[in-house]
């Protein structure tokens, strides 16, 4: 009798605690899901405007579409660059830019073949480079976006000419802008940026796009940002 | 002691758990050795793809396992229609001229022909404005779209009437943007230069920007002259340096009278 109870015992124990383990195991998924999904980062410089890195951040979290998980980096290495193209869903830069690359800090630049060198798998779906000629392929320093694509990001939207704007304007900041909105409404990629364009021609009276006319998508523009 | 110890093993093995399951799910997202995620990403694609261009038929997604280029496809007979691998591109694929005629007719439907939807954005812009002359037309593909950019032109010169169309690579006309002619030729003879406009345009930043560095450096390619909504301007970009890092500059200059209408930064 009292074995017949112990052997119960030990059986109800196994079961909990199979159940406590497949729980966890289930919880681990769904935060892992978590830490990656739905969230997003702004990267500036210290001696620049934030731009779109900070607004653009800003408008995401206040669309109410349920990302909540921001990080913002000013100055930042190009290893914590690289950490968020694997951990956030969403990067958005603005700084200084070149044929090839991009400037994180006075210091720290992001050429394609700094990319094409890592051996890391990327996972972020949106990078948004706000940077002067990053778009633009190099013989020297390589195809920034191609790069990025190629390590797994989904997509990037980069600017192959120089992009700049006016303290009355503010030229390329309301280009992004609006770019960011219409993401925000459940437009893709692809569809945000060719009616962000189209708006934006409408405002700009003098003929001069602030760059925004050399907008290029690489990968895949069906991306959108998920609302909840 | 015995309970206790039944806690911290039970409390061990759910950690153990977590941490499983944590890993396992961002090594499977992110490691190159599983190829699933992107293969289902283009099979998703690529079915999306088929589906939107051919109505009369249903499309399903299908990966043959180990294989992480195999396409989608759809065939009739001796001819198929694929997408490639990452799901962007319909591809037709025949065994014989009559077959490949058949395919190419289902494609046509699928893509239109670049010179069909030019055509129609001129004609939409010709709804909308009393075209007197020629049009120049440039276009850019960004994958799920034809951008066209249509401008009125006399003698060369942008007469101020453009519109700005995006099709989806279908023909549909996604949006469209348009401004309406504001010059008239004879053209306004009193009209600065070139080297005048980017003289007034560097000493105008030089006045406004001291914590910059410029460099004069004049050429016919720093000066564009365009016909804006304002009408005639040019649009000059000059070069600066602050703390080693270049700073692009771009001026818009009325073309008749020199006055300065805006300038940008890149920095700002």
């Amino acid at each position: 009798m009292s074995k017949n109870k112990n052997k119960c015992k030990k059986k109800r124990l196994c079961f909990t605690v199979c159940i406590i383990c497949i729980a966890s195991m289930f919880l681990g998924v769904i935060s892992a899901e978590a830490y990656v999904s739905k969230t997003i980062a702004g990267y500036y410089r210290s001696d620049f405007v934030s731009g779109i890195a900070e607004a653009g951040v800003q408008q995401v979290l206040n669309a109410g579409i349920g990302y909540n998980i921001s990080s913002y980096h000013v100055d930042a290495s190009a290893a914590t660059f690289k950490k968020s193209l694997q951990n956030r869903e969403v990067v958005l830069l603005h700084s200084h830019g070149s044929t090839g690359y991009v400037t994180l800090s006075s210091t720290e630049k992001v050429y394609g073949t700094t990319v094409a060198s890592w051996t890391d798998t990327l996972s972020a779906k949106l990078l948004y480079l706000s940077a002067c000629k990053a778009g633009a392929q190099s013989s020297t320093y390589g195809f920034l976006p191609y790069e990025l694509t190629k390590k797994g990001v989904r997509t990037v939207v980069s600017f192959k000419e120089n992009i700049s704007a006016s303290s009355t304007t503010n030229g390329i900041h309301q280009f992004n802008l609006i770019a960011i909105t219409n993401m925000t409404q459940g437009y893709t990629v692809s569809q945000s940026m060719a009616l962000a364009y189209t708006t934006f021609r409408g405002m700009c009276t003098s003929g001069n796009y602030w760059g925004a006319d050399s907008y290029q998508i690489t990968g895949y523009g069906d991306y959108y940002l998920r609302h909840t | 002691m015995k309970k206790a110890g039944k806690i911290i093993l039970i409390t061990g093995l759910a950690l153990l758990c977590f941490a499983a399951g944590f890993f396992g799910r961002v090594y499977v997202e992110s490691h190159p050795v599983f190829p699933w995620t992107r293969i289902y990403a283009a099979s998703q694609n690529g079915t999306e793809l088929l589906n939107q261009y051919f109505d009369d038929v249903k499309f399903e997604g299908k990966v043959l396992p180990g294989d992480d280029e195999s396409p989608l496809q759809y065939s009739s007979g001796d001819w198929e229609i694929q997408t490639d691998a990452k799901g962007e591109n319909i591809i037709a694929i025949a065994l014989t001229a009559d077959a490949a005629k058949e395919a190419e007719e289902h494609l046509t439907t699928a893509r239109r022909d670049i010179g069909i939807v030019t055509d129609s954005a001129e004609t939409e812009l010709e709804k909308y404005v009393d075209i007197k002359y020629y049009l120049d037309t440039e276009v850019t593909e960004d994958g799920n779209f034809y951008r066209i950019t249509v401008t009125e032109k006399n003698n060369g010169r942008e007469t101020g009437a453009e519109g700005y169309f995006v099709y989806y690579t279908n023909g549909t006309l996604f949006s469209a943007a348009f401004s309406e002619r504001v010059l008239d030729f004879p053209e306004n003879e009193e009209i600065i230069t070139p080297q005048e406009a980017y003289d007034i345009a560097y000493n105008t930043i030089c006045e406004e920007r001291k914590d910059l560095e410029m460099s004069y450096d004049f050429s016919e390619d720093a000066v564009t002259l365009t016909t804006a909504q304002i009408g005639q301007v040019y649009h000059i970009e000059l070069y600066g340096e602050r703390d080693s890092m270049e700073i692009y500059c771009i001026c818009v200059i009325y073309a008749c009278t020199g006055k300065v209408e805006e300038i940008g930064y890149s920095d700002r």
